[in-house]
């Protein structure tokens, strides 16, 4: 009589499946610790290379915008004494805003649609860019000999733009940003408002005298009118301007102090170095010594004026340092490189072996542990998700740990790279979501890893468990 | 339902082993049935097929050749699963190396069983603590293995076996590891499921003290049963140690 009571096995409750694999990770405390360690190395750095370039491009903004700041003063110097050459005029056209004071100069000069006028300074940029760009050998078959804004003069021409056309067809690699043909049947529309706009400029350039002086004496009189004669102010930019101006004084009394001739001729004896006045100056910041004998040589010195001009100094020229590392670094727009991610990927490789290995390593050894599981009735279900519970387990504790590691290790590396600049624009909002993904990247990673190992303990024969070592 | 006496049964049995290109023929056609109850050893040299027979017989590896009926159920006809549900409810294995779950406590071996089988865990505790207490263990229950010894080891791994109320209990060596002393008192606790809960148990031993015991003996050689014995036709004296 044939006894039909065998049924199917039932699956295990996820909690006790939890409960089993934290306690043979706790009871592995030394493997899980290096596998753990493992997962950790791979996402901090995983989490440094993504948030580098997050806290890079935030720091750039901040320190441009600062440096921007810093350079307000010499920049209004140059717009106001002279009137520059059509490209660098175009270029700064091309990055006017709208309801800036300098959209509305723009419309008092001459142009009633300055929109257009600024959008096509934009695009006669961009082309710009694209032609010189490209090498001469290739520019001179496109448009002869032409550069900057005459290529738009000669191309204007219809036979010209034909056999432009006909060359370029035999670069396939060249990409020519697209609505040229467009732009340049605008182009004799902009290229009178772009001669209107200049000599209304160049008058108001010849109203303005000597800016140093009235800045000196008058600077909100002197504001009205250069707006009276058709060149407005941003308050926000006249008072970086000033506070430059200031500043700029303060430096050049320093740098008078520096080039009088008992300390500009003792100079180089003393410190046996060239001399120059930007160095010098640098240098006093940090140094009472240095201070204290161009003090001596002078005679009498305002000491405390100085040393507070020359840390400024030297600040300033930190944060242009800084500035220029940071815009070098991270100027581009593209976060990843393909070294960046192909480190990653090696990195992620690396990863998931060392847990693979770890885990294959950890059911070799407990073959016997889990065969006797399978003689006491465990399914082949659950011997794999208890490995890969195990794997995930320990894959969650290396992800947290992993990418704060990595979060500190960014933000002091750049802390001490780039200083202040850092915290100014800290990018919470990025550095949240990178810390997310990284956190489910060595979710996926330890789950990957562990697939192989959870393979093979669940393949494993239940009769292993009478084997005797 | 009526019952049959026979709990396993095997016809014409046969196992090979292929490492590569060679193939090992550990059993060559066993035949034979064990009753509810018995208390059977087996003996053979090393390398006679004991450890095939014995994983056949308990469900651990399915035969090349042959049928093994456990309960009056074809082995090989089982599903994975089914073949787990066997090995949790019917059977009860003990092993030379006693094979506790080191990460896990003497209580926690004897549940896990029990919460294989989707017994809920409050009464998987009563009664694992009760097993315990059976094999005199229950004020060691939060020990983890290496914190016992051999002998208590092996008293757990025994609980654990009878978690589930195994019909079956298969014990491989489970002696030979031991001290005299303990391994009479293990003989005792077999001996005692056997009589009082009617336990079948199949012991591989080379103990003699485990034949005493024993309803029948099978003697394996070359991957057969050499010959089946009774207990009555066996001359085995076996001398008390320590006043037992």
């Amino acid at each position: 009589m044939p006894n039909l009571e065998v049924k199917e096995q039932l699956p295990l409750s996820f909690r006790r499946l939890l409960e089993i694999s934290l306690g043979s990770i706790v009871y592995r405390l030394l493997r899980s610790a290096v596998t753990v360690a493992i997962i950790v190395l791979a996402i901090a750095f995983l989490a440094q290379i993504m948030m580098d370039g997050f806290l890079g491009r935030a720091a750039r903004q901040a320190a441009q915008s600062r440096a921007d700041k810093l350079a307000a003063y010499s920049r209004f110097l140059r717009q106001v004494s002279s009137v520059d050459a059509d490209e660098p005029l175009v270029a700064s056209f091309a990055k006017v805003q709208p309801d800036t004071a300098a959209f509305h100069n723009l419309r008092r000069w001459g142009t009633g649609d300055t929109a257009r006028f600024i959008a096509l300074s934009r695009q006669a940029q961009v082309y710009r860019e694209f032609f010189d760009a490209i090498p001469l050998g290739r520019r001179v078959l496109l448009v002869q000999h032409q550069a900057g804004l005459a290529v738009f003069d000669w191309l204007a021409q219809p036979e010209n733009y034909q056999s432009f056309r006909e060359q370029l067809q035999r670069m396939p690699a060249l990409r020519l940003p697209a609505g040229l043909a467009e732009f340049l049947t605008d182009w004799p529309w902009y290229r009178q408002q772009l001669s209107a706009v200049k000599s209304a400029y160049a008058r108001v350039i010849a109203g303005v005298g000597d800016v140093d002086d009235q800045l000196a004496k008058q600077p909100t009189e002197f504001f009205s009118h250069l707006a009276a004669i058709g060149f407005a102010v941003d308050a926000e930019v006249q008072a970086d301007i000033l506070r430059g101006f200031e500043h700029q004084q303060r430096v050049r009394w320093a740098f008078a102090q520096l080039k009088a001739p008992p300390v500009a001729a003792g100079w180089s004896r003393q410190f046996q170095e060239p001399f120059s006045p930007g160095a010098a100056l640098v240098s006093c910041a940090g140094s009472p010594a240095r201070r204290a004998w161009v003090a001596q040589t002078l005679g009498g010195l305002d000491t405390e004026k100085f040393r507070a001009v020359a840390s400024e100094y030297r600040a300033d020229e930190r944060l242009q340092k800084t500035a220029q590392e940071l815009l070098s670094r991270y100027g581009s727009a593209n976060a990843l490189s393909e070294r960046v991610v192909w480190l990653i990927v090696v990195s992620f490789l690396v990863c998931v072996v060392g847990i693979a290995n770890a885990m294959l390593m950890s059911v070799l050894e407990r073959f016997k542990e889990i065969a006797t599981m399978k003689c006491l009735g465990a399914r082949r279900q659950t011997i794999a998700f208890l490995f890969v519970t195990e794997s995930v387990i320990v894959g969650v504790i290396g992800g947290i740990v992993g990418t704060v590691l990595g979060l500190i290790i960014v933000v002091v590396r750049h802390a001490l790279a780039y200083g202040r600049v850092t915290f100014e624009r800290f990018p919470t909002g990025d550095l949240a979501l990178t810390f997310m993904a990284c956190f489910c990247c060595s979710l996926l990673l330890a789950g990957i890893a562990a697939i192989y190992p959870a393979l093979v303990a669940a393949k494993m024969a239940p009769m292993e468990a009478m084997r005797v070592e | 339902m009526s019952r049959s006496t026979t709990i396993i049964r095997t016809r014409a049995v046969t196992k090979h082993y292929r490492k590569g290109e060679v193939v090992t023929q550990a059993l060559r056609g066993v035949t034979c049935e064990i009753r509810r109850g018995e208390f059977i050893s087996v003996m053979g040299p090393s390398g006679s097929g004991k450890s095939t027979f014995f994983n056949v017989i308990g469900a651990l590896s399915t035969p090349t050749a042959g049928r093994v009926l456990i309960d009056e159920v074809d082995v090989a006809q089982l599903s994975n699963d089914e073949l787990a549900y066997v090995r949790c409810k019917k059977i009860g294995y003990v092993f030379q190396s006693y094979n506790l779950v080191t990460a896990m406590t003497a209580l926690e071996n004897v549940m896990t069983p029990m919460l294989f089988a989707g017994v809920i865990p409050d009464e998987a505790r009563t009664r694992g603590m009760k097993l315990l207490g059976r094999v005199g263990l229950a004020e060691k229950w939060f020990h983890q293995p290496k914190q016992l010894s051999g002998g208590q080891q092996q008293r757990v791994a025994i609980a654990r076996a009878l978690a589930n109320r195994p019909r079956i209990l298969l014990c491989d060596e489970l002696t030979a590891n031991l001290d005299l002393q303990t391994g009479e008192a293990i003989i005792q606790l077999l001996v005692e499921l056997n009589k009082q809960d009617g336990v079948t148990i199949i012991c591989a031993t080379h103990d003699y003290r485990m034949l005493d015991k024993s309803d029948r003996i099978f003697w394996i050689r070359d991957g057969v049963i050499d010959r089946i014995e009774n207990r009555a036709d066996l001359k085995i004296s076996t001398g008390t140690i320590g006043g037992l």
